[in-house]
């Protein structure tokens, strides 16, 4: 089934597509896979998957590559990645970056798929045991981590998430059905859509921020290494192969929360890289371990998203939502009863995963020096026609131009805050996250009764809470520097 | 005279992490706080104990966020002297940079808004967005004329054709 033509040729149309999505900032793996999911229908269910599969993976690895070139993650899985990928960029050193975001981004989805697959019951287990707290303990360490590690400043990176968070809290609650900060709006009433803050702060934000120089910079393909002497990239992962198999078990623990997904799996492994990198100093000004790290943990995510949905019947991520959509489409029913009904349905996505991962590998290797002279065109060029798929990406997703004008608002904050070194990303995740963060926390604390000793006494609980403020902790540096210490 | 830029002041004085601009994002969160502070005391509670109420998670990131905005006015009081505000805020006004970003962002605003409330067609009002901002950024007259109707056709073919995506 796997090495049928048909299903292959599908896999590289979806592993195509997907690298071409993904490089695009302001189009989404997720809402190619939605616009997708009607192709698929007339599939058979081995093509469908496999379509959905390959676009899912190469766009979380493309994301990576215009986060090296142009500043613009093209997805928020990559936002980590801009911190080193653009710095080595202007150090002449992008085509170094792209081959280890791609090799990287290999490794991280067939480790992360291995490891997944033959963990799966004790994994499937420790999901199940995952509540609504562990949820909210999660999500909120991750805003702090992303802030602290996103700017100069802690303190403007926590502002930044929490003003996210705020963003996230606008339109109806779920609990009560109450309209908050709506002001009578029907359109703030349905929230601010969390697709168009992310392209106006990472896509839009940085057009108005570049564009506003008198000499807009472009790295030309020449400066970003496409020509001079060979990049060997295996003397460097051999080097950092701790860091890639820990990225990997970070990105693929985050995957198995439900909600969570890739855009928080990325800077928990940038965290952690740093911190026990012994060249800590070198983080922040291109460095080869921070692309490794980021690319390895998000990509290795993917596997980890795909337990839950697979034997639990909950998606992992938005992605694997619309994947299951495809599975039940097809007769397929993710659960419990997956195993039972459907031998051998796990082993084959897994599978997939790996041969997409694999084929995305070589493509973008293949595509190197193409995806480096696009991205080195013009930036009076290239930069006005991001803009314009920034525009079509958030009116597409639920043709609102209410959702155009939010893209614009938030475009214009992002650009405001990045003249004045407030990192955008903290932002993005508060935004995905805040509204999970608040309903996790309710739900938690009226199914315990109000009681937080019920919430913290579980073995989970405690590790988590250790988590949280062990990174409280190491990021209070800020509140240091501000104690003047 | 021609404003000096942040860059050249830059390379002669140590990067600052908290600047007046700081001072003044500060007082704006710092209202901001306030406002979700007391509208979340205003919300109504539905008899639930106040871990379950709508305004308990946005009040909680309201004082954070107050906390921070003090700290961050502080910390920017303490390494700039706040009398150089006014100046500041005068310099900005001649930024050469601050124009650009005005007229983008005005250009970008006037292509969503008769997107949204025309009907003149999405190829039409791309190709002159794109036009506009081309010449504006000095790409030449006839490189900017076909390149944004050829990317305006080619975008709206695309995505009609082949996502049957429809376009505002």
């Amino acid at each position: 089934m796997l090495w049928d033509p048909g299903v292959l040729f599908i896999l590289v149309v979806g592993v195509v597509l997907g690298m071409s999505v993904g490089a695009i900032p302001g189009l989404t793996a997720t809402m190619t896979m939605a616009l997708l999911l009607s192709f698929t229908y007339g599939l058979s269910t081995s093509m469908a998957i496999s379509a959905l599969i390959g676009v899912y993976i190469a766009a979380i690895y493309a994301g990576g590559v215009t986060a090296t070139m142009i500043n613009i993650p093209g997805t928020p899985a990559a936002a980590a990645t801009v911190i080193e990928g653009f710095a080595l960029a202007r150090q002449g050193k992008g085509k170094h970056s792209i081959i280890l975001t791609t090799i990287s981004s290999v490794i991280g989805a067939v480790i992360g798929s291995v490891i997944c697959y033959i963990m799966i019951p004790f994994v499937a287990y420790i999901a199940l045991k995952f509540s609504s707290w562990h949820t909210f303990i999660v999500a909120i360490t991750g805003v702090l981590i992303c802030g602290s590690l996103s700017g100069a400043s802690p303190l403007k990176g926590w502002i930044a998430g929490l003003v996210g968070i705020l963003f996230s809290l606008v339109g109806i609650e779920e609990l009560f059905g109450h309209a908050r900060f709506s002001f009578d709006s029907t359109n703030l009433m349905g929230g601010v859509s969390v697709l168009s803050a992310m392209v106006g702060l990472f896509g839009l934000a940085e057009v108005l921020h570049v564009l506003k120089e008198e000499k807009p910079y472009t790295i030309p393909s020449d400066i970003a290494g496409i020509t001079g002497k060979a990049f060997n990239p295996f003397p460097v992962l051999k080097k950092y192969y701790r860091t890639i198999i820990r990225s990997s078990f970070i990105g693929m623990g985050v995957g198995l929360i439900p909600g969570i997904g890739e855009s928080l799996s990325c800077w928990v492994a940038y965290d952690a890289a740093r911190r026990s990198s012994k060249e800590k100093e070198k983080f922040g000004t291109g460095h080869y371990e921070g692309v490794i790290a980021t690319e390895t943990a998000n990509n290795s995510t993917a596997g980890g998203a795909l337990i839950p949905m697979l034997t639990l019947g909950i998606p992992g991520s938005a992605p694997t939502a619309i994947l299951m959509g495809a599975m039940l489409l097809h007769g397929l029913r993710p659960g419990p009863l997956l195993i039972k009904d459907f031998p051998g349905q796990i082993t084959y996505i897994f599978l997939l995963v790996i041969l997409a991962a694999i084929l995305m590998g070589i493509v973008g290797l293949v595509a190197l020096k193409g995806f480096v002279k696009l991205l080195s065109i013009d930036r009076r060029i290239l930069l006005p026609i991001v803009v314009v798929f920034c525009v079509i990406g958030c009116y597409g997703a639920k043709l609102l131009m209410f959702d155009v004008w939010v893209l614009l608002f938030f475009g214009v904050i992002g650009a405001l805050m990045k003249a004045n070194d407030y990192p955008v990303a903290p932002m993005v995740l508060g935004v995905i996250l805040g509204n999970l963060m608040d309903n996790n926390f309710r739900f938690a604390f009226v199914a315990a009764g109000g009681s937080l000793s019920r919430l913290t006494y579980d073995p989970i609980s405690i590790v988590l809470i250790i988590v949280f403020i062990l990174s409280l902790i190491y990021t209070s540096k800020g509140m240091k520097d501000f104690a003047g210490e | 005279m021609e404003p000096v830029k942040t860059e050249e002041i830059e390379v002669n004085q140590v990067k600052k992490t908290y600047t007046l601009w700081d001072f003044v994002i500060g007082i704006v969160i710092g209202a901001l706080s306030l406002f979700v502070i007391i509208d979340s005391y205003l919300m109504p509670d539905y008899g639930e104990a106040i871990y379950a109420r709508p305004g308990t998670v946005p009040m909680i990131v309201g004082i954070a966020l107050l906390v921070l905005s003090i700290m961050l006015i502080v910390k920017s009081l303490r390494e700039n002297e706040f009398a150089l505000l006014g100046g500041k805020i005068i310099e900005l006004a001649k930024f050469r940079d601050a124009h650009r970003f005005l007229v983008l962002t005005i250009a970008t605003m006037f292509y969503i808004g008769l997107l949204d409330m025309t009907n003149i067609h999405f190829v039409i009002l791309t190709a002159i967005f794109l036009l506009v901002v081309f010449i504006f950024f000095k790409v030449r007259i006839v490189v900017s004329v076909i390149l944004s109707i050829v990317t305006a056709a080619a975008i709206y073919g695309f995505f009609t054709r082949v996502f049957t995506v429809p376009m505002p």
